[in-house]
């Protein structure tokens, strides 16, 4: 055998261990993978710019060249479907990583240190989480205008409450741990504890939040383009399609299946994510 | 003729290499008003050998062989419902962990109350009595007061003398006590024990098998002893000739490895080597690679059951007619 | 006689229960005497046992010594300087000298490193010696506890219970200290296992003259094990005497109950218990006077009023009990409890 042989059969054989201790996490991470591939290849899956009209097939049914049909301007739905997701993985990705970025040390602060500190950051996320998700997301896309990096922003503002206090709680726990009273009568510092010893015990529910965080972003970028006040057309987007395509329905179901259906897929994948994680992360073990 | 009487018992756990034997052919007798001690380090077994006679396993576990005699009925062959009744009217236990027996949202009066309605039919007043005096019994003082209160209420001593009351309270011809006072201090663990002795025993002269893995608990209230080793059964006999002269090599190390007051510093005996998992238990006798006098033989061929005295059993080769 | 190289000098830790911040500033809110007054000498190289029931303060008082929690009151004194009063930097110091071992090896180790890594943590929070040489140090250090450098690519869930502790030994060896605080070591092992981990601490006490503070349940292995031992009861010293004196004549009524509740591991002795009535109080609402007098057989009046000091009953044994000493306030009167 080649080494890449063996590299290959490695790989296999720790997807399949992985697989044993975590069905969901293999199945809506692969389905995850399979969307995100599909979208960044879309041009090469599809013939059809998801902007090219082709006038002489407005609302035409699914077909070998069109498998899930076109839309009033004669736009090939899977393209606009598959550049959709683009858009929705870029919001949903986007925002849970900004999120997490401020959002882990604040709670990790906050869980470990208690008292005072904890106090000084908690509250202002109690504010933040007083309003309701989409509500906050509607008056901020009215802030900060239009666009994704500004949707983005938005969400992320929303999350940074939530993965603080799942952070934190997690943090809690384990700085009550005896290994982390250990660690500390060894002489380390707070910080090497809290990245060292802490940060590693207490991240499996934070990823776990992360991931249905991801398919809720999936869920308000879609709510928040379908109003309007998301992306803006012509750029593709499953929320602006199902929107457009409402109009239609009766004489072209396909219009709003094929976004709806492409939004459950996505959200379903991120969801059975955060279901398998925890499977995944529980006591190590060596080689 | 024995109250209880188990014979080659054989319960396996579901691991990754497919099913494992925890308990292997485990044979022991249980008479009125007997207390016998089932001792053992963890993981040999001893639990689970009691709680497959309660047919209380879970579903990772099956009982692959045996019998459990009680009275004129095999416990192992009785449907789930008959043995549910049986377990509440004519044996009960005692866990290690008294929460485990106690509903935190129910206060502790109702639940001995409804256990003594349900399997002693009483109504709701003479059911308060009894409860009354079931704690008066175990020793809980203010028993008016107590009856009204929760568990998390409790210390552990008093939570185990509550599950102890719901225990007696249909007057069992056995208990099973799970290691009843590990988790309890010692002045505690006294107190509960003279209760375990004076209320099944003296009173009851019910049989209680009690799960230990405390060498002084057994020495201190138990009739006989049975000591088990990689799911075996490798010694039984009554309390004062196994402590006195042990028979078999695991027996022995056991005693000599208790901290007691004439060894010298630094010096306790010790067994080399773990014991056991279940899915790498060696070939023949299980305790030969640690066993001081191991021979060939006992890496290959288990050991016969020997009874070198009446009322005493090892299985070890050094005790065959020719070892 | 020379400094002992600890001494806890009246120390104290009163843990607040319950109540919300209104009643902390209004002065409402009681607190738990988890230990109330503790002094004692630990002196080098030797092992001191601290026994004691639960709620008795002994996992607090080692806690203390260790100043992972701070004091309400008192003084813990480390080669005559006061650990509460340490800075950042002496603390560090303080902590490479004075090492804790933990009773539960299943929670003290992170499972998320591997095990020669946490043997190895201490040299490197240390910067101790030239990290080249961390690797063999590390090895060196399973060893001696008898582990393999195979162990040490291991991650704790692989390892059984007695393997870990002597994980938490080798980490706690590393950095040579000289005093280990061993909080309950060999609670949670089966018997084989609990021999073979005190035989190794005895021997590694043998070799590396460490002094060790030895905090248990159990006054069998105490027996074995300790020079001296201090008896705590709600947060208080009780009994404080040389192993073999406090096994032979024990003074205080609760050593005395605690001597006989142990069950020999010999059916020819079995004994009458004389067990002290109902269970320990609780330490937010101790009984005034002597906090042992309720379940106490040979209590007096005095006893309800006024706490007895520890004091010594014989050069070496002191006892907190007025059967071996006057009342301040009237001579003892036999008779008794309501």
């Amino acid at each position: 055998m080649t080494a890449d042989a063996v590299q290959t059969g490695r790989s296999i054989g720790l997807l399949r261990r992985t697989y044993r201790r975590s069905p969901p996490a293999i199945i809506g991470g692969g389905l995850l993978l399979v969307l995100a591939v599909a979208a960044v290849a879309a041009p090469w899956l599809t013939p059809y710019a998801p902007e090219t009209m082709d006038f002489n097939a407005p609302l035409a049914g699914p077909s070998a060249s069109h498998p899930f049909g076109t839309d009033n301007f004669g736009r090939d739905v899977l393209s606009r479907v598959l550049h959709g997701y683009r858009v929705s993985l870029a919001v949903a990705i986007g925002s849970v990583a900004m999120a997490l970025v401020v959002a882990i040390p604040l709670g990790l602060v906050a869980g470990y240190y208690q008292r005072w500190l904890d106090n000084v950051i908690m509250r202002p996320m109690d504010v933040i989480m007083a309003f309701p998700a989409i509500v906050l997301v509607v008056a901020m896309a009215g802030f900060f205008g239009q666009g994704l990096v500004l949707m983005m922003l938005a969400l992320a503002i929303v999350y940074v409450p939530i993965i603080v206090r799942v952070m934190r709680g997690a943090a809690l726990g384990v700085a009550g741990e005896l290994f982390v009273e250990g660690a500390r009568a060894r002489g380390a510092s707070d910080l090497r504890i809290m990245v060292r010893h802490v940060l590693p015990n207490a991240i499996t529910p934070v990823f776990v939040q992360a991931s249905v965080l991801m398919g809720i972003a999936i869920l308000l970028e879609a709510a928040l383009s379908f109003i309007g006040l998301g992306v803006e057309p012509p750029t593709p987007s499953l929320g602006l399609m199902l929107a457009e395509g409402r109009s239609f329905m009766g004489r072209a179901p396909w219009l709003v299946i094929a976004p709806g259906l492409a939004i459950v897929l996505a959200v379903l994948g991120f969801n059975l994510l955060g279901n398998g994680l925890p499977a995944l992360s529980g006591p190590r073990r060596g080689r | 003729m024995s109250l209880l009487d188990v014979r080659g018992l054989t319960t396996e756990f579901r691991t990754e290499q497919g099913w494992r034997p925890a308990v292997s052919d485990v044979s022991f007798t249980l008479d009125p008003g007997e207390i016998l001690g089932l001792v053992g380090e963890s993981g040999c077994g001893k639990s689970t050998a009691a709680y497959s006679v309660m047919k209380l396993l879970g579903a990772n576990a099956r009982i692959a062989a045996g019998e459990a005699w009680l009275g004129g009925e095999n416990l192992l062959a009785m449907d789930d419902n008959a043995l549910r009744k049986l377990r509440g009217d004519r044996l009960s236990m005692i866990f290690q962990d008294p929460a485990t027996a106690l509903d935190p949202a129910i206060t502790v009066g109702e639940q001995v109350m409804e256990t003594v309605r349900e399997h002693l039919g009483l109504d709701r007043r003479a059911a308060r009595a009894r409860a009354l005096e079931l704690f008066r019994q175990v020793g809980i003082s203010d028993p008016e007061r107590r009856l009204s209160a929760y568990p998390h209420q409790f210390s552990g001593g008093m939570a185990q003398r509550i599950a102890l009351a719901i225990a007696i309270s249909c007057n069992p011809e056995m208990l099973i006590a799970d290691e009843p006072t590990t988790a309890l201090d010692v002045t505690i663990q006294a107190q509960i024990l003279r209760l375990i002795k004076t209320l099944l025993v003296t009173e009851r002269r019910s049989a209680v098998l009690l799960i230990t893995h405390d060498l002084g608990v057994v020495a201190q209230i138990c009739d006989r002893v049975a000591v088990m080793y990689a799911g075996r059964i490798v010694e039984v006999g009554d309390v004062r000739s196994v402590f006195a002269d042990p028979l078999h090599p695991y027996t022995r190390a056991l005693l000599d490895a208790l901290p007691t007051h004439e060894v010298a510093r630094g010096a306790l005996a010790t067994i080399e080597g773990r014991v056991p998992g279940l899915t790498d238990r060696p070939s023949g006798c299980s305790f030969h690679p640690r066993c001081p006098h191991a021979r060939p033989v006992c890496a290959t061929e288990l050991p016969p059951r020997v009874r070198p005295s009446p009322g005493r059993e090892v299985s070890c080769v050094l005790h065959t007619a020719d070892g | 006689m020379a400094e002992p190289l600890l001494r806890l000098d009246r120390l104290a830790k009163h843990f607040p229960v319950g109540g919300s911040w209104i009643d902390a500033l209004t002065g409402k809110r009681s607190h738990v005497k988890a230990v109330d007054g503790v002094s004692l000498d630990v002196r080098q190289g030797e092992t001191l046992a601290i026994v004691g029931e639960s709620g008795s303060g002994k996992s607090t008082l080692g806690r203390l010594v260790m100043r992972l929690l701070t004091p309400s009151g008192g003084q813990v004194l480390y080669k005559g300087r006061n650990v509460v009063a340490m800075n950042r930097a002496e603390l560090r110091q303080f902590r490479r000298q004075a090492q804790i071992i933990f009773q539960d090896p299943f929670s003290s180790l992170n499972p998320r490193m591997r095990i020669a890594d946490i043997v190895r943590e201490p040299l490197d929070v240390y910067q101790d010696g030239a990290r080249a040489d961390r690797p063999g140090r590390t090895e060196a250090l399973l060893e001696r506890v008898g582990l393999t450098a195979a162990h040490g690519r291991a991650y704790p869930s692989e390892l059984s219970g007695g393997q870990r502790q002597r994980v938490g030994i080798a980490a706690a060896l590393a950095l040579s200290p000289e005093l280990i605080v061993a909080d309950e070591p060999t609670s949670a092992l089966d018997v084989s296992v609990q021999a073979q981990t005190l035989n190794l601490l005895a021997d590694l006490q043998a070799s590396y003259h460490l002094t060790f503070v030895f905090i248990t349940h159990d006054l069998g292995i105490v027996h074995h094990f300790a020079d001296r031992v201090a008896v705590m009861y709600l947060g208080r010293i009780v009994e404080e005497a040389p192993t073999e004196t406090l096994f032979r004549e024990p003074k205080h009524p609760y050593t005395r109950s605690l001597l006989s509740a142990i069950p020999q591991p010999d059916p020819t002795k079995r004994v009458d218990w004389q067990l002290p009535e109902g269970e320990p109080p609780s330490p937010v609402d101790p009984p005034a006077g002597c906090s042992f007098h309720p379940r106490c057989p040979h209590a007096m009046d005095v006893c309800a009023r006024q706490a007895p000091t520890l004091a010594p009953v014989e050069p070496g044994h002191r006892a907190a009990c007025f059967l071996h000493q006057p009342a301040a306030d009237s001579a003892p009167q036999t008779g008794m409890q309501s």
